[in-house]
């Protein structure tokens, strides 16, 4: 029974540790508050589920970000075939990738622009830098979780911090 | 010579070998273009972190909750669908039978009526029939009818008188496990 309840602490420990870094990544690949929140629930149920077979702190940090960044992937690709399908059937252009229900949670127009602007870099490049800068994880942990080389997420982060440059000059987004 | 901006971007992250590390420091110290380019890293990463990221307060209710529900959810389906196996429901089912029929053999008021319905009430006292087998297996047939509703009980006699006679053929012949016993 008390090590029922340690589990539980232990759950609740790795939540609020790890919780607010899960959803910067999720929230910064998607562009979504509520997909955000959901997609960072369902990897701390699967998290639950499993915790008499994970291990904790940073182990069970990478282990959260593999999971959130699969589900977000597969949520990305699912989106982008509805997207296509949608407007292959109606004809209609390309619309913006943001929210429009859920635009309001920024509070102004450059920090608008700077999630408008990550969302153009194409999503390898945009993943590399999104788990560099909110993930907080480093070359070596990035390789192992996105099964690439050191060498292209060097070369991924670099590329992506080009682009992100570009499109916020583009955006004249005011930069302190 | 100015280092590759990959190679800056990556000296940026503290992803570049000490040896280099150390060389680099020293040339932006002396270079104006690759030290503006590190700066301009530095306010993108600012600008990355200062866009506000949403607030969840809450959440770790909802996912107790979301727990909760799915381990009900995921217990309801295991009773409901589990499927019970060919065999182990006919040897389930011949034990009842056998331990109805040989419950009534057994039994010293021995009764071969095989209806005893009260049409005023609501419900149908059945007593099974003894050592009649033919006489069981039409009353099982009948359940099929409206006769044996969903509402009708078996009843057995209010005196029983229950001795020891063995095990019946048909448990001897089904195994628990759903083979044949040697």
């Amino acid at each position: 029974m008390s090590n029922e309840i340690d589990m539980e602490k232990g759950f609740d420990d790795i939540y609020h540790q790890f919780f607010p870094i899960l959803v910067k990544i999720v929230y910064r690949i998607t562009g979504s508050v509520s997909v955000s929140e959901d997609l960072c629930q369902e990897a701390f149920i699967r998290y639950y589920e499993r915790r008499d077979k994970l291990p904790s702190g940073d182990q069970a940090r990478y282990w959260l970000i593999r999971v959130v960044k699969n589900l977000a992937y597969n949520h990305e690709k699912r989106k982008g075939r509805e997207r296509l399908a949608y407007e292959k059937f109606y004809h209609e252009p390309k619309r913006p990738e943001t929210n429009e229900g859920e635009k309001t949670i920024l509070e102004d127009e450059s920090k608008k622009a700077v999630q408008e602007a990550l969302l153009k870099i194409p999503y390898k490049l945009r993943m590399v830098l999104i788990l560099k800068e909110y993930g907080e994880l480093d070359y070596k942990d990035i390789a192992a979780s996105l099964k690439i080389s050191e060498g292209n997420v060097k070369v991924r982060v670099f590329r992506a911090r080009k682009l992100l440059s570009e499109y916020l000059e583009k955006g004249e987004v005011y930069v302190p | 010579m100015c280092p590759d901006k990959s190679i800056l971007s990556a000296w940026f992250d503290n992803e570049v070998d000490l040896k280099w590390s150390g060389k680099i420091s020293e040339h932006l110290e002396s270079c104006r273009e690759c030290s503006l380019y590190v700066k301009e890293l530095q306010r993108q990463r600012d600008l990355l972190h200062s866009a506000p990221i949403p607030d969840f307060k809450d959440s770790l209710d909802k996912v107790k909750v979301r727990i909760r529900e799915k381990r009900t959810v995921s217990v309801s389906i295991r009773f409901w669908e589990r499927k019970i196996p060919l065999p182990a429901a006919a040897a389930a089912a011949i034990l009842i039978a056998s331990a109805a029929l040989g419950t009534n053999l057994l039994t010293t008021n021995r009764s071969n009526r095989l209806y005893m319905a009260n049409e005023n009430s609501q419900t149908q006292t059945v007593n099974l029939p003894g050592d009649k087998i033919d006489e069981m297996l039409r009353m099982m047939e009948s359940s099929l009818n409206d006769e044996f509703s969903s509402n009708s009980i078996v009843e057995l006699p209010a005196n029983v008188n229950l001795v020891f006679n063995g095990d019946s053929q048909l448990i001897r012949s089904v195994g628990y496990n759903g083979s044949a016993s040697p």
